[in-house]
């Protein structure tokens, strides 16, 4: 575990971890409760990549970052005179925006949109005067949905098409577009704020997907060409799907090379913690297993076949915790041996990967009845202290924090 | 049929759509509903021929002993030794045969009585059709209308009875409505554009709005060399590489004349999309072996008869017109780059193809010829592998004219557009630009260009004769020496070189001075008048400003 006493050196580690020479990390995740202060380092990371340096002359942003600053430049147009042109306004100031001015990103964003939300979207776009040339920047948005026009859709919906904008840009990105040269980092802080499980997941692995694209990157010349990725979320679900998709050896596909940490605040002062948590107890896991128990709630909670993936997940990590090659260990210690043979059935019928993770669907009641008996024994048994982090959970729940910074730009 | 006609009928046919597509999304519906209609011409046509061969022997449609059956299944059912010879005549007059039980009549009668066997029927009329009616082949014509989805009922007689629904409402929209060949093209074409609009980001990809076809469709078939001698008589070939529904095509042979034009090519790669030009191209009069539509990807050349590898029958075109997908990721290959098409130029980012579009396009056309292109705004000011190309295409003088069109005028997106005309021989040694950004009518959804009908502006004509005549206007056009481009970096973007910047007003204070003077002069005498009533009302007066 290390300990930092400013943002500014831990943000200095990160920049270190990604750069290391010798063993380079391509990708690195955090996993945080709220309010320790990933908005705040996600912007300290950026600012750090814009310093004029004897490396970077000019002061050139290197990173594409997403937080809750990107989030904010976009604000809703309520019309409240006529109440009827309601629109969201683009920050027209950003550079963020770039490649909207120069390609017609429309079309990748509403297929990244009909995944998730079923609306759609109009972008309009205004001349805007830059020295002796004028360029067409995006000036506003409108939702329409069943030929409703100008529609005001809810919060979640607002950022899963913010999202969407995101996830197009970045592409273009990877792909090496002009208005993005320059860029080595990707730095993405809790994309999902708002969003329901069964998003969660999908956008997880849609990230996934594009975040090995990163790490995998080549140029032009064909070198490798990777792209930096920072990655941070309180959401444990969300990062346990990350973990799992990035980790996953996929045929044909090169290995990405990364790092989980959990980041920590301990006495809510300046000072942070950092712990990796390959080899030190699973933090992450425990936050997970935390969720599970909320998934798990017969009043309040909704159990989808996915969560006997993230419980295998955690089974198989505290196995190999104890040493043991597989979570027959853990299905051991479990007595009865009527709810082995169940659990494992359950497992293997229930947790076809892509599939479960992409179409959740809630579990029969028989097998949540399963799934709460081995939770509970499986929690009983190797003796988890959730009830702690139980108490930050139900607090994360609440809605982040506002940003308290300088504007977006 | 006039044009209000016109209108009325794609209404029909829209109402009917949006009224039985029930949940299936708009994209499925299209398919269908366009199939139908298009059975429905190809019938009628052939019906048209039919009569006209046999005469006085082609049998009373409205005869008792008819049953409802079609005239031609009578004469089928009397003269079944004659079917042959008939069958063949058909085959060099009216270029495809249709068995009596596949013509719109039947099958629209079959839906009336809620035949069982319509779907049956149905399908193996589609089969007939793609195999067999042409002599050329039109397989896979309906390929992506799929009779026996579910999406039409789960089972066959749920199908079957959906399908004499909509059937039956489609003959009854149709049967007000004459079945002249434009006619039915028109609503075919309307169909598309109301489809396109209804239905989301993604469906209005392929579809270019009329207006912008209009204009490219007057510039290709201008004389190339001399624009402002006025129309080509005859365009030998004429190609589009991303051709969608086929629309940009029609549009030039719509000009040019039923006979103005030897051969018309277009390559689509979205097979549905395909389907779609091929019935529209047949819908509106032009005959299987006046064009050639191939499904195949533009950017991997998979199409055979342009990789010809003998120069000498290298193809070229008169004209070429294309509105390729904005900014396509593309992913070049290594061998690209030594592609004949890009060799000299250089291959675009995987970011944006829009110069591999552009630059395919171009290897095709004639010395003589005209090309005629919408894309994005970007390219007329990206860095990088585009600005390379852009400024080696300008350096070896192939860009002609530069026309910026308004925002919002697609359904795929609202960015700003521009067309780029190119010639690889042209007389001017300058650049023409145009900022036709500026000059729109503002619609709902869209934004619209007038065409000086129904007394809106007329937008199109404008860039038009600009063009033509290569005349320059303050704030509009002007002519661009290539030293003045070189200076800017190679870089398109208009406005650097048009401003449209608004001339402040000058104020005359003198004028501004009385002009206030005199309403406060009138401020006192109102006051003072409405005071003089007040007074006879004995109430208090307003209080008068100090003056």
């Amino acid at each position: 575990m290390s300990k930092y006493k400013t943002l500014k050196s831990l943000v200095a580690r990160l920049r270190d971890d990604l750069n290391n020479p010798t063993k380079p990390i391509s990708l690195l995740l955090i996993y945080a409760y709220n309010r320790t202060g990933k908005t705040r380092l996600s912007m300290e990371f950026k600012d750090a990549g814009k310093r004029k340096t004897k490396k970077n002359l000019t002061g050139t942003p290197d990173t594409l970052y997403f937080n809750a600053f990107t989030e904010d430049l976009f604000v809703w147009e309520n019309d409240l005179e006529g109440d009827s042109m309601r629109r969201l306004q683009l920050n027209e100031k950003s550079s963020f925006f770039n490649a909207m001015t120069e390609l017609a990103l429309d079309e990748t964003i509403a297929q990244y949109l009909s995944r998730y939300a079923d609306f759609d979207f109009d972008f309009t776009y205004k001349e805007v005067q830059q020295g002796n040339e004028t360029v067409a920047k995006p000036d506003f948005v409108s939702f329409e949905k069943d030929g409703v026009p100008n529609i005001k859709v809810s919060r979640g919906e607002q950022n899963i098409f913010i999202w969407c904008i995101f996830m197009a840009i970045c592409e273009r990105m990877l792909d090496g577009h002009e208005s993005y040269q320059g860029k080595k980092y990707l730095y993405i802080d809790d994309p999902i704020s708002s969003l329901d499980d069964n998003n969660a997941i999908s956008v997880a692995c849609d990230l996934a997907k594009l975040l090995r694209r990163a790490a995998t990157r080549k140029n032009v010349d064909g070198a490798p060409a990777p792209i930096r990725v920072i990655f941070s979320s309180h959401h444990a679900l969300f990062f346990n799907v990350m973990c799992n998709e990035v980790g996953r050896r996929t045929d044909g596909e090169p290995k990405v090379t990364h790092k989980r940490y959990f980041l920590h605040r301990p006495n809510g002062d300046g000072a942070y913690t950092l712990q990796a948590t390959e080899d030190t107890p699973f933090f992450h896991h425990v936050a997970t297993l935390a969720e599970l128990q909320r998934a798990a709630d017969p009043e309040k909670g909704k159990l989808y076949t996915f969560h006997f993936n993230a419980l295998r997940s955690v089974m198989e990590k505290t196995a190999s915790f104890f040493g043991h090659p597989s979570m027959a260990f853990c299905l051991k210690a479990l007595d009865n041996e009527e709810d082995r043979a169940l659990f494992s059935r359950a497992l293997h019928l229930l947790s076809h990967g892509a599939y479960a993770i992409h179409e959740p669907t809630e579990m029969g009641e028989d097998n949540k009845e399963l799934f709460r008996r081995i939770l509970r024994e499986f929690i009983t048994r190797f003796e988890f202290a959730l009830p702690g982090v139980v108490a930050t959970q139900s607090a994360a729940l609440a809605p982040a924090p506002a940003p308290e910074e300088a504007p977006a730009q | 049929m006039n044009d209000h006609n016109q209108k009325q009928l794609g209404k029909t046919l829209w109402n009917i759509a949006d009224q039985l597509r029930g949940a299936m999304n708009a994209d499925d519906f299209r398919d269908y509903m366009l199939s139908f209609l298009f059975l429905r011409y190809l019938s009628d046509n052939y019906e048209m021929a039919a009569k006209k061969e046999l005469g006085r022997d082609y049998p009373d449609p409205n005869a008792i002993g008819n049953g409802g059956r079609s005239p031609l299944s009578v004469w089928y059912a009397e003269n079944p030794d004659d079917v042959v010879a008939f069958e063949k005549q058909m085959r060099l007059k009216a270029h495809y045969v249709i068995k009596p039980e596949h013509l719109w009549t039947s099958i629209a009668h079959m839906a009336r009585i809620q035949n069982d066997e319509l779907l049956n029927t149905l399908q193996a009329g589609f089969k007939y059709i793609e195999n067999e009616s042409f002599q050329s082949t039109f397989g896979g014509l309906f390929s992506e209308i799929n009779l026996s989805s579910e999406k039409i009922g789960r089972t066959y007689a749920d199908r079957n009875a959906k399908l004499c629904a909509i059937i039956t409402e489609i003959a009854k929209g149709l049967a007000d409505f004459s079945s002249d060949v434009d006619a039915l093209g028109d609503a075919y074409e309307y169909l598309i554009g109301q489809f396109a609009a209804g239905s989301g980001k993604k469906a209005g990809e392929f579809y270019t709005p009329q207006q912008v076809s209009d204009i490219l469709s007057a510039i290709v078939t201008l004389d190339s060399q001399e624009p402002a001698t006025g129309k080509k008589e005859r365009l030998a070939s004429v190609l589009d590489f991303a051709c969608g529904s086929g629309s940009l095509l029609l549009n030039v042979r719509k000009r040019m004349g039923p006979h103005g034009i030897g051969r018309i090519y277009g390559q689509e790669k979205n097979i549905t999309t395909y389907n779609l030009a091929r019935m529209n191209m047949l819908l509106h009069g032009v005959k299987d072996t006046e064009f050639e539509i191939y499904h195949g990807d533009t950017l991997n050349n998979d199409w055979d008869i342009l990789r010809e590898l003998n120069p000498a029958k290298k193809p070229s075109f008169d004209a070429i017109v294309a509105n390729p997908p904005f900014s396509l990721r593309w992913e070049p290959t290594e061998a690209m780059g030594d592609d004949v098409r890009f060799k000299n130029y250089g291959l675009a980012p995987k970011s944006a193809a829009d110069f591999a579009f552009l630059l395919h396009g171009f290897h095709y056309l004639k010395d003589e010829g005209v090309m005629a292109i919408i894309l994005p705004h970007g390219v007329l000011f990206r860095g990088g592998a585009e600005e390379r190309i852009r400024t080696k295409l300008l350096k070896d003088g192939h860009i002609d004219t530069v026309i910026g069109l308004p925002a919002n005028l697609f359904y795929s997106t609202g960015i700003p557009v521009c067309i780029l005309v190119l010639k690889k021989c042209k007389k001017p040694d300058d650049v023409l630009l145009i900022n036709a950004a500026e000059l729109f009518l503002k619609d709902k959804r869209q934004n619209k260009l007038g065409d000086g009908k129904n007394g809106t502006p007329d937008h199109i004509g404008k860039i038009v004769s600009t063009y033509q005549f290569r005349t320059e206007e303050d704030r509009y056009s002007t002519r661009v020496s290539m030293e003045r481009i070189a200076a800017e970096g190679y870089n398109l973007n208009i406005s650097r070189y048009i401003s449209t910047a608004e001339e402040e007003l000058e104020i005359d204070l003198v004028a501004a001075h009385k002009y206030l003077v005199d309403i406060e002069k009138q401020v006192r005498e109102a006051t003072a008048q409405h005071n003089t009533f007040l007074q006879e009302l004995g109430l208090p007066p307003l209080p008068l400003s100090e003056g």
